[in-house]
């Protein structure tokens, strides 16, 4: 065996996966996220990086091609998994269990390689930039370029300054990003001048973090808690905070399997309310993370308080607050929905652009 | 430089210490972001074995000769700044002008970054690059005072000099401004920790196999040696109690890696848009004054 076989052994043991969040695929995406906690498999934050690509649930025909463009791009040895929506914890385990000696197949993974190299990388019509055909009426696609690739036209920004105008797609497949979105952006510099947004549909409609009427008192609580802490596990991902992110997912998961620990959570909440810096950074985006958080702390409480199920969240007035009151700085502010997206992204910077669409209140 | 006197065995030596310490700075990471849990020690090696083996993709007319040339400067001028370290004393090139050799090769992470960030042909990887432009001028200043602040405090630019300059205190307690600046500044130009927003989806993001583990391999190298430069230039350099001046050197560059890459996971990531104006209104007369302090009561 030879020292490159030896090493991609040895590589093997560690897969680099990537989750597809699809939607409609919740259930999957949340067990599949606990189960490579639980192995230590951190995702990575690229898909190119990654040599394990899940897709948990079933994408609709256009989420589908995006998925295969990003796989397209995967450079070997890789291994692709696509999961169902309702997959158990126990078949999720064995499709990861199934992953590495895939991945460990060295001849196999050899031929894999040999077969996509003759493709360039990404596939040409998922090129992103492309001539800015809005800009020169009738202009319409430049030929001249590298590879065949039509240049970048220039207008001017908004300093006056004329600077390349890109076009690129933002989503479906990104990490820390709502499933199935795709925001369809032009660029100048790293600065947003227009946004497209597209919800592309799953297979399945999501119904994961619906109660259902008739759930006992305790679940419903800790599903909406947990609903909570998947969205802030994302936007702390977008935030550029790993460790927290994988702490709120590390809590979603306790509260939905009933083994959390409510001090800690509760110490969780405190501590990213508390931390000035985000708040900084998140200064000009909606402040739904405050909302969230708010939300995860009261629902909590409702653990401990007898009698009806608080009907609050099903009636649209989500979050009461728990600190000051509605007139409290960013109490009761929701972020944009999908809907309203598209404007409130137009002039911000591609950073500011994540952060905001990972405010985004889906529910 | 007067090179004269370096042995042999410091070529391969040098590549060693510094390759070693960026995978102490790997591993302290991956406890830092993923926990303790699993083999912390394994994880970076399995990583990189990975990208050594991977298939290399490149993107649709990308310019080799520039990204190769990127991803090739990184690691490299963490080996030239490395070259001035003294460790226990006797770095591999005494230089009489060490410091700004040093600060010379710190600087090369602009071309690398930029190289980087132009050579996919990629929106977000050139957004990157933009990212990095800013981060690095808002930081190379502070951090050029700061050297300067250390040649002045020490009388000279050579860094074994600045180590021996230090024996009855630290330039760590007699300048501490200067110290928080440095380790601020440092992490800001290998783009690590809270100062990663040009990574974000951005630079680095289309690179794969050898481009990759070299380009994040250069970026952990990177700041092992502004980490291993902030112990002659603040904390005494070999000098201590009962152990070898050797030892002391490494025991004080974990401990300044351990606390930059521990400190920087427990902040968020800074956007260079909104932090900018704070590194250049707070951050550049802060570290002016620090020199105006010690070039007065020197």
């Amino acid at each position: 065996m030879g020292v490159r076989a030896r090493l991609a052994r040895y590589a093997a043991g560690l897969p680099a996966p990537f989750v597809v969040a699809v939607p409609g695929g919740a259930r999957c995406r949340v067990a599949v996220e606990a189960e490579l906690r639980r192995r230590g498999w951190t995702p990575v934050a690229d898909p190119v990086a990654c040599d394990a690509l899940l897709v948990c649930g079933e994408p609709g025909d256009e989420l589908a091609a995006a998925v295969d463009a990003v796989w397209a791009g995967v450079p070997a040895p890789r291994v692709r998994v696509d999961l169902p929506s309702r997959a158990s914890a126990r078949e999720v385990a064995a499709a990861l269990d199934g992953l590495v000696p895939v991945l460990a197949d060295v001849p196999a993974q050899r031929a894999e390689a040999a077969r996509t190299a003759a493709k360039p990388w990404p596939p040409p019509a998922e090129h992103a930039e492309h001539d800015d055909e809005s800009g020169h009426g009738g202009g319409g696609m430049e030929m001249g370029g590298p590879g065949g690739v039509a240049l970048a036209s220039r207008a001017p920004d908004r300093d006056g300054l004329k600077l390349d105008v890109l076009h690129v797609p933002l989503g479906p497949v990104l990490a820390w990003w709502p499933a199935g979105l795709r925001v369809a952006v032009t660029l100048q510099g790293d600065v947003v001048q227009s946004a497209d947004v597209e919800l592309l549909p799953g297979a399945v409609a999501e119904t994961f973090w619906d109660v259902p009427a008739g759930t006992p008192r305790r679940a419903a609580a800790r599903r909406r808690a947990a609903a909570r802490l998947d969205a802030l596990a994302r936007f702390l991902g977008a935030a550029g905070w790993p460790a927290r992110a994988a702490e709120a997912a590390r809590h979603r998961d306790d509260l939905l399997a009933d083994a959390f620990r409510e001090a800690r959570v509760r110490r969780f909440a405190r501590s990213v309310r508390r931390s000035r810096t985000l708040r900084w950074m998140a200064r000009g985006v909606p402040p739904s993370y405050l909302a969230w958080l708010d939300d995860v702390e009261t629902t909590l409480a409702e653990l401990h308080e007898p009698g009806e199920d608080p009907a609050a969240w099903r009636n649209g007035e989500r979050g009461s607050c728990a600190r000051g009151g509605r007139d409290a700085a960013g109490c009761g502010e929701r972020g944009p929905g999908f809907r309203e997206l598209g404007e409130s992204l137009v002039g911000v910077e591609l950073g500011t652009a994540r952060l905001i669409v990972a405010s985004v209140d889906e529910r | 430089m007067s090179g004269e006197r370096t042995p042999v065995w410091a070529v391969v030596a040098l590549p060693a210490a510094v390759g070693l310490l960026a995978y102490a700075v790997a591993v302290f990471d991956a406890v830092a972001v993923e926990g303790m849990r699993g083999r912390a020690f394994a994880r970076p090696l399995r990583r990189a074995a990975l990208l050594a083996v991977r298939q290399r993709r490149t993107t649709l007319a990308a310019d080799r000769l520039l990204l190769g040339a990127g991803v090739a400067v990184l690691p490299a001028a963490a080996l030239l700044a490395a070259l001035v370290v003294p460790v226990g004393g006797v770095p591999v090139v005494a230089s009489p002008v060490g410091i700004v050799w040093f600060n010379a090769a710190e600087v090369a992470t602009w071309a690398a970054a930029w190289l980087v960030g132009w050579g996919p042909n990629a929106a977000f990887s050139l957004v990157g690059g933009y990212r990095f432009l800013a981060q690095g001028l808002a930081y190379e200043l502070p951090h050029m005072f700061v050297l300067i602040t250390v040649a002045v405090g020490a009388g000279s630019l050579d860094l074994t000099a600045v180590a021996a300059a230090q024996r009855h205190l630290w330039f760590a307690v007699q300048m501490p401004v200067a110290f928080a600046l440095y380790l601020v500044s440092a992490s800001a130009l290998a783009f690590w920790g809270p100062f990663a927003h040009p990574l974000d989806g951005a630079l680095g993001a289309d690179l794969s196999g050898a481009d990759r583990l070299l380009f994040l391999g250069g970026r952990c190298a990177m700041l092992a040696v502004a980490g291993a430069a902030a112990v002659p230039l603040f904390l005494g350099g070999g000098a201590g109690p009962l152990l070898p001046a050797p030892v002391w050197s490494l025991v004080k560059t974990l401990a300044v890696l351990a606390a930059l890459v521990f400190a920087g996971a427990r902040v968020p990531r800074l956007r260079m848009d909104r932090f900018l104006a704070a590194a250049w209104t707070v951050l550049i007369p802060v570290a002016l004054l620090q020199l105006l302090v010690v070039a007065v009561t020197r």
